[in-house]
């Protein structure tokens, strides 16, 4: 029966006793909040009149602002459960104070002052309960649990009602302030109990402490306002809080008219109160267990947040044409069952997305500075109102205040989504792989910024600046980035010469024959080259000179020279000593004439390479593939064992360069080399086997059908993909991919957790088998990554990699954040697969603890579909099983 | 000295690594390459795998058995700060700093240790940089460790 309650309210296994916690906890507090409210309410209108009430909204403001600033210089230093306990005693103590003076002193004044620390107490408290909410369950719990939580409150409320009802004319409505301080005492304690057992509340993070505390409250204000300049979130919650204030106010000004002039005794208006909380409370209990979780996950909690200004929009109209009972009722039905099972739920979700740091500050700022300002505009409404003596006039100014509260919940809305993406980063990082791209929209700004920081005065900085120039400005950047030249270092220079060489800009020329004799021979080298490059007429004789250097490259770079005019008197000569130098004993010499066989390769020394490739030398090796890769004719003798050999070498760099010879060999052979170079451990290897799979003329399509059909390991798909995306492939070949590898992340999860159940249920569990466990564990990774990428090439890649970011974290409330944030994702079908995905995630990590059910069933169905792949890894370790 | 080849053998040192918090962030499929890198080397109890001041170039896993680290000057006193047990590594300090050995590694037990040179590490390192983050994380653990018990 328990198990079905939970179930039905979608409470998980690990969460009831936290539940029952909150659910108790908030009955108190909420009980004591119905006495205060209509003793409050009922003393105040009987005893001192209604008609104050708009001034007590302006005085309201002030005080909530300074009570709030008090509030907010510990809201967010302290963890909200230790907070609670001063709070309960000095509103405890207040109250206490406020019952002296009522019994023995008959004080008038003690009437306005009671309902303004009750209209205090309401607002601290909720808010705080909130915060202690978000401080202790994640997004995804919150979503499920805040809104059966809050029905405690609602719960609260009834029993309050219905207590006031039954006791105010027995015990006398002023009496019922010492059963409100009774309740807080006991909720301070129950406070107390529980995080003595279960410690500080988990999501809370301490600020900085030992400063002046009222001016640290207003730099706390100030943050914020700072921050609501950069959120649109907040700014657009702030408005929208701000109108539905007044909104509100209004609204409970006329409905409480209406009761007053109703309801001629205290002790009646106090009883009807009593009655009415405990409807309103009733109705407000069953939305909020029955409907409100259920519409929010339904409809989603943008929908949800138009729904109360709508609600509260219908309301004020009834007002309007008919100021009479049954409408005020509806009026409370609004703002008492409404506001707290509908708004509220859905607000507290809203901050969630706000960063948790923010969030304590964000909510002093909403009642501190929004909601002042918004009480002493509703105050000055009503006090304008009364002045003419019709409820026409504020009524009017409410339903215009109604609908601006609806516009500004609309902008809420789309807010929303960047701020939870934006939170996801801030909270773990996300580089900013795009930021060149997002500076070249912005052409005039960032051309200035690079050619500023061009010059400053770290020698990086200028140098970094230079070549991002030229990457994304080429053609009109020549000109700054050779400027910059002579103040580099000549390795920089030698770098930032070879970047320009290729756009052969006319002001290079002149730059070259400056820096040919200042700097090193590396950097001569380079210069001579780039002159003999752009076949500059004066350069020609330094070829001649370069030929005799001592220095071997210089004297290649001299031969290139010869051979790129040409200089055709000098060829003999250039072939004997470019012949010698790959013939000579000495490593620099043979490495000078490898390198400028492969810019200028000769079927004339194929034997001298051959024996190159068959030398000891690692550097030699590579300088030979390389040159090999590059060869003009296929047909090498010996050429596949060679390559044979090469790629299984334990240097990495050999193998990529190996993998990329493979072009020289027949289609089969070719493909069936590159197909396990795929599977390399290093991914250069295996990023040149993609390339050399799929050269330039294959299709994208045919391409990612391969991938699709290949059923490959993760990192060899990735190599692939990485192919795919230097192949600008069209958007609906990446929704392919994506749909693939999402398909595949879930049976890789489903594999991993058949495992898992296996490895519980069996007491003697072996190495094989735990490494197996730990390998698909890694896979789910490793695919989940690869459908990131995938996604991200068909979605914003900001939103995607904030969401890789907070899978990565392995935190829950990350975790929780990434969920949220792929219910935006536009592409529906790759947003409920990555929702699954997910879920699933959530399961293998601990975080979803629903029924695990999988498409495997046994160990035996495991080690089957693992059979069926080509990934080397897995099978290895499920052959180990077997 | 030996270095195991069946399979079966190198999937027991791979749940090893796995488990030891200096290969824990290392993928399964890169500690087969790391596995068979490693030698093992069997010990017996009050022998020395090093001494304090030593020069140091190799690195240690505990396959089985215990050793006890002494930070004592004189490698013949036994002030153990810490005791190893099977799973654990030590010696991976003097893999970076190129410094002597800052303590010395008493064997308690007979003990079985798999051993890892300097330049194997460093090439395995960099082909898998995995391998340098379980480092760094096993080390980070030390401080933080080390921190703790200053305070205390």
């Amino acid at each position: 029966m328990l198990d079905r309650i939970t179930n039905t309210l979608l409470i998980q296994k690990n969460e009831k006793g936290t539940v029952a916690y909150f659910l108790v906890l908030f009955l108190i507090i909420g009980c004591g909040m119905a006495i205060g409210r209509s003793s409050a309410d009922a003393l105040f209108f009987k005893r001192y009149g209604i008609e104050h009430l708009p001034v007590m909204y302006l005085v309201l403001g002030g005080v909530l602002f300074i009570v709030t600033a008090l509030y907010a210089s510990f809201t967010d230093r302290i963890a909200s459960e230790r907070f609670l306990k001063p709070l309960i005693i000095i509103i405890s103590s207040v109250l206490i104070a406020c019952w002296i003076s009522m019994t023995y002193f008959s004080s008038e004044l003690v009437y306005p002052v009671y309902f303004i620390v009750y209209e205090v107490v309401s607002e601290i408290l909720l808010v705080h309960c909130t915060i202690y909410i978000a401080q202790n369950l994640d997004v995804m719990q919150a979503k499920r649990l805040t809104p059966l939580v809050l029905a405690g409150w609602q719960a609260g409320t009834i029993i309050g009602g219905l207590l006031l009802a039954s006791t105010a004319k027995i015990l006398g409505v002023q009496n019922m302030l010492l059963i409100w301080v009774a309740l807080l005492i006991a909720a301070s304690v129950m406070v107390f109990v529980h995080h003595k057992k279960v410690g500080v509340s988990v999501y809370y993070r301490p600020g900085r402490k030992g400063r002046n505390q009222l001016k640290y409250a207003y730099e706390q204000l100030y943050q914020c306002f700072v921050f609501a300049k950069h959120s649109r979130l907040l700014r657009a919650m702030s408005f929208a809080l701000f109108f539905m204030v007044i909104t509100f106010y209004v609204l409970c000004y006329s409905v409480n008219r209406v009761y007053t002039e109703t309801f001629v005794s205290e002790e009646e208006l106090t009883m009807f109160f009593g009655i009415l909380g405990a409807v309103t409370g009733t109705l407000g209990l069953f939305i909020q267990i029955f409907l409100t979780n259920r519409l929010i996950r339904r409809f989603g909690i943008r929908k949800m947040n138009l729904f109360f200004p709508a609600a509260t929009l219908f309301a004020m109209g009834g007002l309007f044409f008919s100021f009479i009972l049954p409408f005020a009722i509806v009026g409370s039905l609004v703002k008492d069952a409404l506001m707290p099972a509908l708004r509220n739920p859905v607000r507290t979700l809203f901050f969630n997305a706000i960063p948790t740091h923010m969030q304590g500050r964000a909510h002093s700022f909403s009642i501190g500075i929004v909601l002042p300002l918004a009480l002493s505009a509703a105050g000055a409404i009503l006090l304008l109102a009364q002045s003419v003596d019709s409820s026409v006039y504020y009524i009017g100014a409410g339903i215009i205040t109604a609908l601006v509260y609806l516009i500004c919940n609309i902008f809420v809305n789309r807010s929303y989504l960047s701020a939870i993406i934006t939170g996801l980063r801030e909270k773990l990082y996300v580089p900013d792989e795009n930021i060149a791209l997002s500076l070249k929209g912005e052409e005039g700004d960032a051309f200035g910024v690079l050619a500023q920081a061009s010059k400053h005065e770290d020698e990086e900085i200028r140098f970094i600046s230079a070549k991002s120039m030229l990457e994304l400005f080429p053609t009109r950047s020549a000109p700054t980035v050779i400027d910059v030249l002579s103040s580099l270092t000549p390795p920089l220079r030698d770098q930032l010469i070879r970047l320009l060489l290729p756009m052969e800009p006319r002001e290079l020329r002149d730059k070259l024959w400056q820096e040919l004799d200042n700097g090193d021979t590396h950097l001569k080298a380079t210069v001579m080259y780039a002159l003999f490059r752009l076949r500059d007429n004066k350069a020609k004789e330094l070829a001649q000179k370069a030929l005799d250097d001592i220095n071997p490259r210089i004297r290649s770079i001299g031969i290139y020279g010869v051979l790129n005019y040409p200089l055709d008197e000098l060829k003999d000569d250039a072939f004997v000593l470019w012949r010698n130098m790959l013939e000579s004993q000495d490593l620099s010499n043979t490495l000078a004439g490898l390198d400028l066989l492969y810019q200028w390769p000769n079927a004339d020394f194929v034997d001298s390479l051959l024996n190159l490739l068959r030398s000891e030398d690692r550097r030699i090796q590579i300088s030979a593939l390389r040159v090999l890769s590059v060869w003009p004719e296929n047909y090498i003798p010996g050429l596949e064992s060679l390559l044979t050999n090469y790629l299984s070498a334990d240097d990495p760099n050999i193998r990529e360069v190996a993998t990329n010879c493979l072009v020289k060999l027949e289609d089969v052979k070719k493909t069936k080399l590159a197909k396990d170079m795929l599977e390399d451990i290093h991914p250069e290897v295996r990023m040149a086997a993609a390339n050399i799979l799929f050269d330039e003329g294959v299709d994208v399509k045919t391409l990612a059908k391969w991938v699709v059909s290949s059923n490959g390991s993760p990192r060899s798909q990735e190599a692939m993909v990485r192919r795919i995306l230097s192949m600008n492939a069209p958007r609906q070949v990446m929704e392919t991919l994506a749909y693939c590898f999402s398909e595949d992340a879930i049976n890789i999860l489903d594999a991993h957790s058949e495992i898992i159940k296996i490895r519980e249920g069996d007491s003697k569990v072996t190495a094989n088998m735990v490494i197996l466990n730990y390998a698909l564990e890694e896979r789910s990774h490793e695919i989940i990554d690869l459908l990131l990428m995938a996604a991200s090439e068909i979605e914003d890649p900001f939103t995607i990699g904030a969401i890789r970011a907070g899978i990565r974290s392995k935190e829950r409330q990350h975790w929780a954040n990434s969920c949220e944030a792929v219910r935006y994702i536009q592409d529906k079908r790759l947003a409920s697969s990555l929702t699954i995905v997910l879920e699933k995630l959530g399961e293998e990590l601990g975080f979803n603890k629903s029924v695990k059910q999988t498409r495997f069933s046994g160990l035996s169905s495991v080690l089957d579909w693992i059979g069926k792949k080509n990934d080397p890894w897995l099978l290895q370790c499920s052959l180990q099983v077997r | 000295m030996e270095i195991p080849k069946s399979s079966p053998e190198i999937f027991d040192r791979i749940l090893m690594l796995k488990k030891s918090p200096v290969f824990s962030s290392v993928t399964t499929e890169n500690l087969y390459v790391v596995a068979q890198e490693l030698v093992e080397a069997h010990y017996m109890p009050s022998e020395r795998v090093f001494d304090i001041n030593e020069q140091g170039d190799h690195m240690y896993v505990i396959q089985s058995g215990k050793v006890g680290i002494s930070i004592d000057s004189s490698p013949e006193k036994k002030n153990y700060v810490a005791v190893l047990k099977e799973g654990e590594c030590f010696g991976e300090m003097g893999m970076f700093d190129d410094l002597p050995r800052s303590a010395t590694a008493h064997v308690i037990e007979e003990s079985v240790l798999l051993v890892l040179e300097k330049h194997r590490l460093k090439a395995l390192i960099i082909h898998y940089p995995d391998l340098a983050l379980g480092i760094i994380r096993s080390l980070s653990l030390r401080i933080r460790t080390s921190n703790e018990s200053t305070i205390q």
